[in-house]
């Protein structure tokens, strides 16, 4: 599982720097999903986004999996889950990383056109304002992973990824 | 300098509101709260739902075990898999014993998408203790109301969004073998909290 997801990540990683090749500052890194029902319509992916000089945006993702990728916002206000696009896209400066993480900020697959499933991957393509077009390559962990390269549980039900506290 | 005033009066008025809304999420929520008022528990009371089996249930399914109850829905990406997989965690670190008194419930607040069938296959990808329950739009606002839930559909051309979302209240309430409550947890809590409190209630 753990070699399965470095060559996912490597592959990633790889993909990355074929579709950067003219615009190499922007890198991304931990790209994972979480496994979704049979008959699910919504995903999310999750990653962390830096740059090297300057700054960028992250404006908009699409994927072979999904209808429509959009860029997503949860905000907890007194206890109550609101998730709304986000306006005018996703700042990426340099010096600070990122983070589409869960509780905060995901890209939302919709319309999903099969389940996603623990172990398998997909791509995604990332568009930036300044970069244009970076492919990612995202791996499918645990249905409630918190982050990527977790979830080796083989049981049944849900992975031990996530207790972070 | 007017002008000052008045912004700085604003950002007053507007932090006392916040404040004012948390004391009265916090006072609204708070155990003790619940436990006074004549005995009858401020969060939980009658449902009339559906099970992810396509059984009908009541509040009766309370009675016997302690439940962990969380209102979400299965198209949420985020919130609901997180916190699904505390609750899933928490379990996992059951005995066999423990884990045979306790379920949780997990109730859509979105029963448009979430039928039967979509319920059956959302739960089983967290744990096998977890209920799924759906019902018609009158039976969740029912039971929503019983447990002080808040949720909203957001329309798709409101949010911006090829699809609607909901807005809800993302809270696992604890309810002791009587069906009463015992005890909220907010969203991310740590598993180990909830395994606490279900030993403390089992201990009596």
């Amino acid at each position: 599982m753990r070699n399965i997801a470095r060559t996912l990540l490597i592959s990633a990683a790889a993909s990355l720097l074929l579709a950067g090749a003219a615009q190499a500052e922007i890198s991304v890194s931990n790209p994972f999903s979480r496994a979704s029902a049979p008959q699910a319509k919504a995903g999310a992916a999750f990653l962390t986004l830096n740059i090297d000089a300057g700054a960028d945006k992250l404006v908009g993702a699409s994927s072979p999996v999904a209808d429509k990728a959009e860029l997503h916002a949860h905000l907890m206000e007194g206890g109550v889950a609101r998730m709304r696009p986000v306006e005018g896209g996703i700042a990426v400066n340099a010096g600070t990383p990122t983070e589409l993480k869960p509780g905060g900020l995901h890209i939302m697959l919709m319309g999903l056109k099969a389940p996603l499933k623990q172990g398998d991957s997909f791509p995604l393509t990332l568009t930036f304002e300044k970069a244009g077009e970076v492919a990612v390559t995202v791996p499918v962990q645990g249905p409630g992973a918190m982050g990527p390269m977790q979830g080796q549980d083989h049981g049944s039900h849900g992975d031990h990824a996530g207790h972070q506290h | 300098m007017k002008r000052r005033t008045f912004w700085t009066g604003l950002a007053v008025l507007a932090t006392a509101a916040l404040l004012g809304s948390v004391v009265l999420i916090a006072d609204h929520l708070s155990p003790q709260k619940a436990e006074q008022g004549q005995g009858r528990a401020a969060i939980g009371g009658p449902f009339s739902l559906t099970d992810h089996t396509g059984q009908a249930v009541t509040q009766d399914i309370l009675k016997g075990k302690l439940s962990l109850v969380y209102f979400g829905y299965s198209f949420c990406p985020d919130i609901c898999p997180t916190d699904l997989q505390l609750i899933a965690q928490a379990l996992d670190q059951l005995s066999p014993e423990e884990l045979a008194d306790t379920q949780a419930l997990f109730v859509t607040i979105d029963p448009e998408r979430d039928t039967v069938t979509q319920m059956a296959d959302y739960v089983a990808l967290f744990h096998p203790s977890i209920r799924g329950l759906t019902g018609t739009p009158d039976q969740i606002a029912g039971a929503a109301r019983s447990y002080r839930a808040y949720y909203k559909k957001i329309s798709a051309e409101e949010a911006g969004t090829v699809d609607y979302l909901m807005d809800h209240s993302a809270f696992i309430y604890l309810m002791n073998r009587d069906g009463d409550f015992v005890r909220v947890f907010g969203h991310g809590v740590n598993p180990d909290e909830i395994v606490e409190w279900i030993r403390k209630v089992r201990a009596g």
